[in-house]
This record gives structure tokens, C-alpha cells and sequence, in this order.
């Protein structure tokens, strides 16, 4: 193992050095070349060293730069994505009362020119079939607005469900629970953040995802070819080692390819604190995080905590077990044991792989040891189809034309991510998924709701929550998300016996406005009706009984706040007897639970008439005092959940035994705090 | 590649212009064009050019990297470019005797498809051995096989070296590396020059589709994998260039395919419109490479899998 110095005199030659621990070098052990390791650039291909001058290398990140600026969003596809994504995010809202988030390049603002937008929407997880092929029809027959074309429209029945369509000629693809996208973006735009330079990690994952692409066809996870969040994570692991010499996203690309090209596949997978030996997996994270860091980047702290933060237990547990399946390209990912990110690359294509990073790295290295002019020159050819198809004054993605390389006249556009919504959608998801599992094991009719299996939904619903509590958001730990829909079929199912149109109509007393949607979804009433057995016997249920002032006073704000965009309150009764639950405000919790015979927890959501930070009166909130030795009834009696959908605070509360005053220590809810928001733009509406 | 294309150039032709290699040409030193073979190189040209096959592969070595760009025209007028990737099907190198004479190794075929014709490995029993007769005569007999390829020597030449491909595309190398693997044992791969080779000799490259730019929606005629024929001698090269251009002394010498079979294709981007003549053409590049094969008297794996035959 070669041990380097580095070398960074400014004054006189810049290089691409790195400075390395001790950790195994799963370089193949030439003598002379085992590592572009030497102070100099050198590659295995030139092992003797080369000095870039520092100028010369300063005009080669320039004109990288340049590069970027044509292939980097742009204000106007920024504009253009958004409105699209916005779109189908209202178009799906209104359908199926379902929320739907972005993930991947977009919203990370490292997206091509080319590049897809990819939105996963979040269902009940055994709809997600339905929901797709209906989502179909519904995007094939669309015609309300005319502003957005949309075609193309295709149904990918895979083991990861897509619906995929373009909408003014930019490919949008629709996935269905996809968690683990919004955990990949929220870290990346964290770890973008750390990382600073300008956005380095950023613009270095646009530039090698460029070169990728367009000029040696080696990204795409569906072809069998590396995924994006793969090539992330190989990015990432470049920039965490070699940071310290890395001064641009040119650097980092060359880094990359040499590096890469001669990594020792058939031995180590990647992972980003280093090579790690492939004899030595199934990893453990923990272990791996052992690895001397101190030269890295990235502290194991930050790792753990993103771990913890952005993974959901879970399904962490599920992954846990599976062993590594190990094949020719093996990547780690860093938020999800066992999970390999090159799993989908497959034998010949590996072999292609390998070949393209060894000729690029080849290629780059014959350029930068061009003088001057010609190594400008020599950039550009490296670029050629790039350039060729987004340099010549047009984006791919947007109808206006745009400066042309080279002139001088590109803009510079921010890259920062909204870090706060991206984290915003993945505990949505998170708490969602959790309390439709929740909702599930309440109400299967097959195994006694044993009380191991519940508590472990709400052991997991509260160490999500806890998790949460002090490492983005300080002290205090308040988090605030809304309540899901529990309304819709699509939405964490209540018994739709209960859901009749009839019924529904007979709430319309209340003022509750039932969409367009309920005649055409009355049939799911019959395919998703639930089991015999599990009619709920409502009449336990005085929950739902409630004054007719307060409602109105609710609907009033409610109807002020949503009237604009045509969203509706759903409501469920369970009998059309019952006046359909609709949140309280500042009521107090005891006075209705406590004749609630019902095991269900209810989700409550209170709405604050003004974004101010004044603290609702959760009376006799706890944070955290779970007693897991809490009884919980059977639902016999039925379903008494009934949400609201709101903007607004929705509390987590535990079913209570009958006869327990609101100081019992076994509430636990969740502390929350008004989310302020500056616009409705801020955070996706969750109003229906 | 930025192509030119003018309004006759079809998809298909676009297609066999892309995946052509063109090599750098070299002249013969005078003094050895005297120790042509009379048989395959006639007598008569003052200035004879060749080229090596380590120059051939360098064409390939970027496409085998990055995939070839073969743009396209769909029907409604989008355009876009279709990469595909090169992957050594099957080749067969004839030379004179005495030119490989002192390149000749003592191998083992421990690779079952690679065969050195004067070793004998009929023991290995793979399949594509089997079938490789020259004369009509059994291959199972191992002394016979030895006469018969005296016999063939004089017209065919010297088998030196010869790979057919069976593996599963999934699995396969791209065409640098697998020729680079082959030439550690068989360096004749590198060195050998055009004129050395019998007419005889010829390789066939397997092009399989890797994505398009833009991507957009699925285009079934886009999966089409082609098989391309190539000869690998001098004798017959093309004075005359597809754009019907005589190939000036001295230029780059261009190997276009002589046949060519496809697997997949459902026609709509490669053979609509220009009047028929691309149905032709490919009907006609089919039954060049079939009667080739049938000529040589070998089977070709990939061929028969591209044509639907199945063999046990």
C-alpha cells in the first residue's frame, strides 16, 4: 500500500493527492501503480507523476464548470418540473386522497436535462395494484387541463409497481410507497449541506452522472446498468476519502474513474467509509463504522444519526435478516443493511462497466496532460454528446431556448434542496405506513390481535417518534405531521361497509362535502370490503358524538381554508345514526375518551386558526411514557377511527381504558407544535 | 457519431455504417509482396495495403466501452440515437502455413470453444466441435480430421485459430476484452495482418442494445440484436466505399458486414418505407451469411439461435 503525502502548494502546482488510512487498499498490487495514490496525479496507467499546474487546473474546473451550468437545473425546468409534479400531485390528491411526494434527482436538483421525475404516492400498501391500473385510466382519460399534456401512459406491473406516463414530454414515473426514496433524499441533501464547497457532492453527481449517461451509457438501474442512487453513493465515497484534494467536480470525476476502474470488484463492494472485504460481509453497520475515520469526511456520528433519522425501524427489521446478496457489483447502501445498490447490474454489463471507466479514466488522464488550450478542447470532446445535445442553446426539458455553451451567458442556479419538506414527506410516510400497520393488525380478523403484535406497530410508531425528537429539531423535539386520510379505499382501510354512498350522503347534514370521487369508487366498497366479523358495533362508540357547534365552527374554518382549492373533509360514520367525527378544538381528551369503549387510537387533528406558535392544551401530554404493559382491548367493538384531514396539529393518542382520567400516565402522544409555513407552497397541501 | 445523413440513408443503412470498423491502412514493404499467396492475393498491384488485426480491435475498443451510437429516424419523425454494444460471435482465422508457423503454441483447450486446430482436442466433446467438419467427414475421428485439413489447407487455409460463442448474452464481455483475453494465447490475434489471412477468414460480431438517448417511451424495434459479418482479409476488400466513393490509396480501410442477421425485429424503424429496399437488403445480407456459413461447412451458435434453430 502505497502511502501518500499530500502535496497541495498552491503556489506551485496543484495536485490530486489523497491521503489514506490504513484500511485495506483493495487496489489490484502493482508495484509502481496500485493507487493513483502519489502525491501527483498519476493513474495506474502513468505511474509516473504528473503536475497539473494550478492554473491549468483552475481553467480545467472552469470550463467544467460552464459544462454544468448547460446540464444543471435551471430556473426554468425547475419551473417547469414543479408545475408538473404539482399537477400530478393535485390530479392524484383528487382522485384518490392520497398524498404523493417527489423524490430522486428532482427534488435533489440533480437532475439531467433528460432526466425523469419521479413521485411516489402513498397508499395502503395492498391497493397499490388497484390504485396503479386506475391511475392508468385516469391519466389516459385526463382532459381537465390543457396546460399539461400527458402521454404515454403505462402500467409496469413489477415487483415495484410504476406508473409511467409523460407529461409535457418529460418522463414521469409513479411508484407507490416508495420509502426509501424519500430516505435517499433526505440524506443526500443532507450530506450535500455538509459537505459545502459550493455544492460539490451536488454538481460532482450531475457531472459523472453526465458522463454516465450520456457518453458511456452506463446509468440506468432498470437497464442493468448503475442505478442513480448507486452512482450517489459511489460519489460520496470518493468525496468522503479523497476530500481533502478534491477542489471541483472535475477533480471528483477523475478521482472517480480512476478509482473505480481499478477497484477490485471480484473482492470488496463499496460502501462509503471504504472498500469493504466481500469475505466479511453479511455487514454489520456498526462494524464497518469501525473503520478508522479519521480521515473521513463524513463523521460516524453523522452516519448513525442519518441511520437512525432516516431509516424506518420497520423495515429495517425486515432487511436485517436477509444476509448480503453479493453480486459483480456490490455497493452498500449506507441507510439500509443488506441492501446492495448494484444488485440489478448483471454479469456482461459489469464487465462493460469496467471497461468504460477503465478507457474513461484513460481518456481523462490523455486530456489532462494536454497543455493548455487543448485540454479545454480535449474537455468538450470528453463531453461531446453532452454538449452536442444540451449545449446548442436547448433544453431537452423545456420549450424555451436557453444560452449555448460557451457564450458566456449561462447562469448559475442554487442547488439547495428544501431539506425541511423533503424531511417533512419521509415522516409522513413513515408515521402513515406505521399507523396503516397499526390500523391492519387492529382489525385482522385471522389472529387474535395479540398484544406482542400491536405493541410492536406502536413500539415502532413511538421509537420513530423518538427518534425524531432532539436531532433536527432541537430540544425540544417537536415534530409536527398531519394525520393521513383514513377515508378513502385507497387510504388505511375502516371497514367500508360503513362507507356507502347512502351513508355518506346522510353526513352531508354536517356540511362535510363528498367529492365527484365517491360515485366512482363505489365500487371498491364491494372489492375491499372487509371480512365478516368486523362490522363495527357503533354502539360503543360516543366518541363520534359531538356538539353541533363545535362541528360548525370546524367546518366554517374548515371550509374557509379549503374552499379554494376544492378539497373536501371526509369523514366516516359508522352508522349513518352518528354524527360524523370532526376534530375539536381544545376539547378536552378525557371527556371523550372516556367512554370510548374502543381500542383504536384515534387521530385527532386540531387546526389552528392562525399559523402563530401559540401551543394548543394538550392536556396531560407526555412524551414518551409508553407504558408497553397497557392493556389493549380487542376491537370488538369496532372501528372507531376517524380522521380528518387537515392542516393542522394531529395528536397520537393511545386508546385508553375505559375509566382512566386524562393524568394517566398511559397516554403517550406525540408533542407537537405548529408547523409554520410561509405559503401553501411550502409544504404539499394535505387537505383533500 | 454525428452522422450526415442523406434522405436516402435508411435506418438500416445507418445502422451497417455505424458498426463498420474502419482501419488504418499500411503498405506492404516491396519485398514481401513476393511471398504473397499467389492464390489469394493476384499478382499485379504495385502497392499492396494491409492492415493489422490489433488495429481492427482498436476500432472496437471504444464501442466496446461505451456501445456504438447508431442515430435513427422513428416514422413520425423523432430522432434519437440507439446504442448497442459489440460482442465477439464467432471467428475464424485461416492463414498460410508458414505464417503462423512461428506463432503456433502449444495450447490446452481448456476453453472448450477455442480450438487449435492441429491440437487434438476432439476429446472435449462441446458441441460447436462437433459440428465443425470440413470436408463431410465425421469430426469424432481425430486422425481424419488432420488429412482433411491438409486438403482444405490449400483452399481454405490454415485454420489458426477459430471461437464461436455460446455463452448467454447476459454474460458475455464485450468484443476488447474477450479479444484481449483470446490473444494471450493466441497473439496472432494482435499481430496478424490482412494479407496474411485466407479470403476465408471472417468474424461475426453480435450487437445487442443497451438504451437510447432520449429514452422517452419503450420502442419494441429498438431491442432488435444484430449478428454482422465481417472478412478479416485483404482480398476482398472494397475499393468502393456505401456512399459509392472509390476508396483513394492510402486511406483507412473500411470492413463493412457482408451479412447480417437479426433477432427480434419487428420492422417498423429498420425496414419501413425506402421503397423495399431495406426488406431486400436484409433478405439478401440473410442469405449471404447462411450460404457463407454453409460454404465453410461450421455452425454458428449465435446464427442458428438468431434464426430460431435450436440444436439439442
Amino acid at each position: 500500500m502505497e502511502d501518500s503525502q499530500e502535496s497541495l502548494s498552491p503556489s506551485s502546482s496543484l495536485s490530486l493527492s489523497s491521503t489514506f488510512s490504513s484500511s485495506s487498499n483493495p487496489q489490484p498490487s502493482s508495484p509502481s501503480s496500485s493507487f493513483s495514490s502519489s502525491s501527483c496525479l498519476s493513474s495506474p496507467l502513468n505511474p509516473y507523476p504528473l503536475l497539473i499546474d494550478a492554473e491549468l487546473w483552475m481553467m480545467a474546473e472552469k470550463r467544467t464548470l460552464e459544462m454544468l451550468r448547460i446540464i444543471q437545473p435551471a430556473l426554468v425546468s425547475e419551473e417547469k418540473r414543479k408545475s408538473i409534479i404539482n399537477n400530478v400531485q393535485m390530479l392524484i390528491k383528487d382522485y384518490f386522497g392520497i398524498e404523493v411526494f417527489p423524490f430522486g434527482s428532482v427534488p435533489l436538483k440533480t437532475y439531467l436535462p433528460d432526466g425523469d421525475i419521479d413521485l411516489t404516492a402513498l397508499s395502503h400498501q395492498n391497493l397499490e395494484g388497484d390504485l396503479a391500473r386506475d391511475l392508468c385510466s385516469i391519466l389516459q382519460d385526463d382532459k381537465h387541463d390543457s396546460t399539461f399534456l400527458v402521454q404515454d401512459v403505462q402500467y409496469i406491473p413489477a415487483q415495484v409497481k410504476i406508473v409511467k406516463c409523460t407529461v409535457n414530454n418529460i418522463p414521469v414515473d409513479i411508484s407507490f410507497n416508495q420509502m426509501a426514496g424519500l430516505s435517499a433524499l433526505c440524506f443526500l441533501e443532507k450530506v450535500d449541506q455538509l459537505i459545502g464547497k459550493d455544492h460539490l457532492f451536488k454538481h460532482s453527481i450531475i457531472l459523472i452522472k453526465a458522463w454516465c449517461y450520456y457518453e458511456s451509457r452506463i446509468l440506468g438501474g432498470h437497464h442493468g446498468l448503475i442505478s442513480t442512487y448507486a452512482l450517489e453513493i459511489m460519489v460520496l465515497h470518493i468525496i468522503n476519502i479523497f476530500h481533502l484534494s478534491l477542489c471541483g467536480p472535475l477533480a471528483v470525476l477523475y478521482k472517480f474513474l480512476d478509482y473505480y476502474s481499478i477497484f477490485d470488484w471480484d473482492n470488496y463492494c463499496v460502501s462509503i467509509n471504504g472498500p469493504v472485504a466481500l469475505s466479511s460481509l453479511p455487514e454489520n453497520f456498526e462494524e464497518t463504522l469501525e473503520n478508522d475515520g479519521e480521515d473521513l469526511l463524513l463523521s460516524q456520528e453523522f452516519l448513525r444519526h442519518c441511520r437512525e433519522t432516516f431509516t424506518d425501524p420497520i423495515q429495517a427489521r425486515e432487511t436485517r435478516g436477509h444476509g448480503f446478496p453479493i453480486k459483480h457489483l456490490n455497493i452498500l447502501d449506507p441507510l439500509k443493511d443488506n441492501n446492495n445498490l448494484g444488485r440489478c447490474v448483471s454479469k456482461g454489463n459489469y464487465h462493460r462497466i469496467k471497461c468504460a471507466l477503465s478507457y474513461g479514466a484513460k481518456s481523462l488522464l490523455e486530456i489532462l496532460t494536454l497543455p493548455g488550450e487543448s485540454m479545454g478542447m480535449g474537455l468538450e470532446k470528453f463531453f461531446v454528446n453532452t454538449l452536442n445535445r444540451n449545449g446548442r442553446g436547448e433544453r431537452q426539458d423545456v420549450q424555451i431556448p436557453v444560452p449555448a455553451f460557451g457564450t458566456g451567458r449561462s447562469e448559475a442556479s442554487d442547488l439547495s434542496g428544501d431539506y425541511d419538506s423533503y424531511y417533512h414527506s419521509l415522516l409522513y410516510g413513515q408515521w402513515y405506513h406505521n399507523y396503516t400497520l397499526f390500523l391492519s393488525s387492529q382489525s385482522s380478523p385471522l389472529s387474535s390481535p395479540s398484544r406482542s403484535h400491536k405493541k410492536s406497530a406502536w413500539d415502532a410508531l413511538r421509537q420513530l417518534v423518538r427518534s425524531r425528537r432532539n436531532f433536527f429539531y432541537g430540544k425540544r423535539g417537536d415534530v409536527v405531521f398531519p394525520s393521513p386520510s383514513l377515508c378513502h379505499p385507497y387510504a388505511p382501510q375502516v371497514p367500508t361497509t360503513t362507507f356507502g354512498i347512502g351513508e355518506m350522503e346522510k353526513s352531508r347534514g354536517t356540511g362535510t362535502y363528498i367529492p365527484k370521487m365517491t360515485q366512482v369508487y363505489r365500487s371498491y366498497r364491494d372489492m375491499h370490503a372487509w371480512p365478516r366479523g368486523m362490522k363495527p358495533e357503533s354502539s360503543n362508540c360516543e366518541l363520534l358524538m359531538k356538539s353541533p357547534e363545535k362541528s360548525n365552527k370546524v367546518k366554517d374554518s374548515l371550509g374557509k381554508k379549503n374552499a379554494g382549492n376544492g378539497s373536501c373533509v371526509w369523514t366516516v360514520d359508522l352508522s349513518p345514526e352518528q354524527f360524523p367525527h370532526l376534530p375539536t378544538i381544545k376539547k378536552p381528551m378525557t371527556m371523550r375518551m372516556r367512554s370510548h369503549h374502543c381500542s383504536q387510537p384515534t387521530v385527532n387533528t386540531q387546526q389552528e386558526e392562525s399559523s402563530s406558535s401559540s401551543q394548543p392544551s394538550y392536556h396531560g401530554i407526555k412524551f414518551g411514557t409508553y407504558e408497553p404493559s397497557l392493556p389493549i382491548k380487542r376491537p370488538d367493538a369496532g372501528f372507531s377511527a376517524t380522521t380528518l384531514l387537515m392542516m393542522g396539529i394531529p395528536t397520537i393518542e393511545l386508546p385508553e381504558q375505559e375509566g382512566l382520567s386524562e393524568s394517566d400516565e398511559e397516554r403517550v402522544v406525540v408533542k407537537l407544535k405548529p408547523f409554520e409555513l410561509k405559503d401553501d407552497g411550502d409544504f404539499p397541501p394535505l387537505c383533500m | 457519431m454525428i452522422f450526415d445523413s442523406g434522405s436516402k440513408q435508411s435506418n438500416l443503412d445507418c445502422f451497417l455504417h455505424c458498426t463498420t470498423p474502419v482501419v488504418k491502412s499500411q503498405f506492404l514493404p516491396k519485398n514481401e509482396i513476393r511471398n504473397l499467396n499467389r492464390l489469394w492475393h493476384p499478382g499485379g498491384r504495385e502497392k499492396v495495403e494491409y492492415f493489422t488485426l490489433g488495429d481492427l480491435w482498436n476500432c472496437y475498443d471504444e464501442w466496446s466501452a461505451y456501445g456504438a451510437g447508431v442515430p435513427i429516424v422513428l416514422n413520425n419523425g423523432e430522432t434519437l440515437v440507439q446504442y448497442y454494444v459489440p460482442y465477439l460471435s464467432a471467428i475464424q482465422i485461416f492463414t498460410s502455413h508458414s505464417s503462423v508457423h512461428s506463432l503456433r503454441e502449444e495450447t490446452e483447450s481448456g476453453d472448450g470453444e477455442i480450438r487449435d486446430s492441429l491440437s487434438d482436442s476432439y476429446s472435449d466433446e462441446s458441441e460447436c466441435d462437433k459440428l465443425c467438419r470440413w470436408d463431410g467427414s465425421s469430426s469424432e475421428d481425430g486422425g481424419s480430421e488432420q488429412d482433411c485439413l491438409w486438403h482444405v489447407n490449400e483452399r481454405l487455409g490454415y485454420l489458426y485459430f477459430q471461437y464461436f460463442e455460446r455463452s448467454t448474452p447476459y454474460g458475455r464481455v464485450p468484443l476488447m476484452d474477450k479479444i484481449n483475453g483470446l490473444s494471450q494465447r493466441f497473439p496472432g490475434l494482435m499481430s496478424l495482418r490482412s494479407v496474411d489471412l485466407s479470403p476465408a477468414s471472417w468474424m461475426a460480431v453480435a450487437w445487442y442494445p443497451i438504451y437510447h438517448i432520449p429514452m422517452g417511451r419503450t420502442i419494441k424495434d429498438l431491442s432488435t440484436c444484430f449478428l454482422t459479418y465481417h472478412t478479416l482479409s485483404s482480398s476482398f476488400q472494397d475499393d468502393i466505399d456505401s456512399a459509392g466513393r472509390k476508396r483513394k490509396e492510402g486511406e483507412d480501410i473500411a470492413l463493412p458486414p457482408f451479412g447480417l442477421a437479426t433477432y427480434k425485429m419487428q420492422g417498423n424503424v429498420w425496414v419501413s418505407g425506402n421503397y423495399g429496399r431495406d426488406q431486400d437488403r436484409l433478405g439478401s445480407l440473410l442469405s449471404v451469411a447462411d450460404s457463407w456459413l454453409k460454404q465453410l461447412r461450421v455452425q454458428h451458435h449465435d446464427f442458428n439461435y438468431f434464426m430460431g434453430i435450436r440444436r439439442g
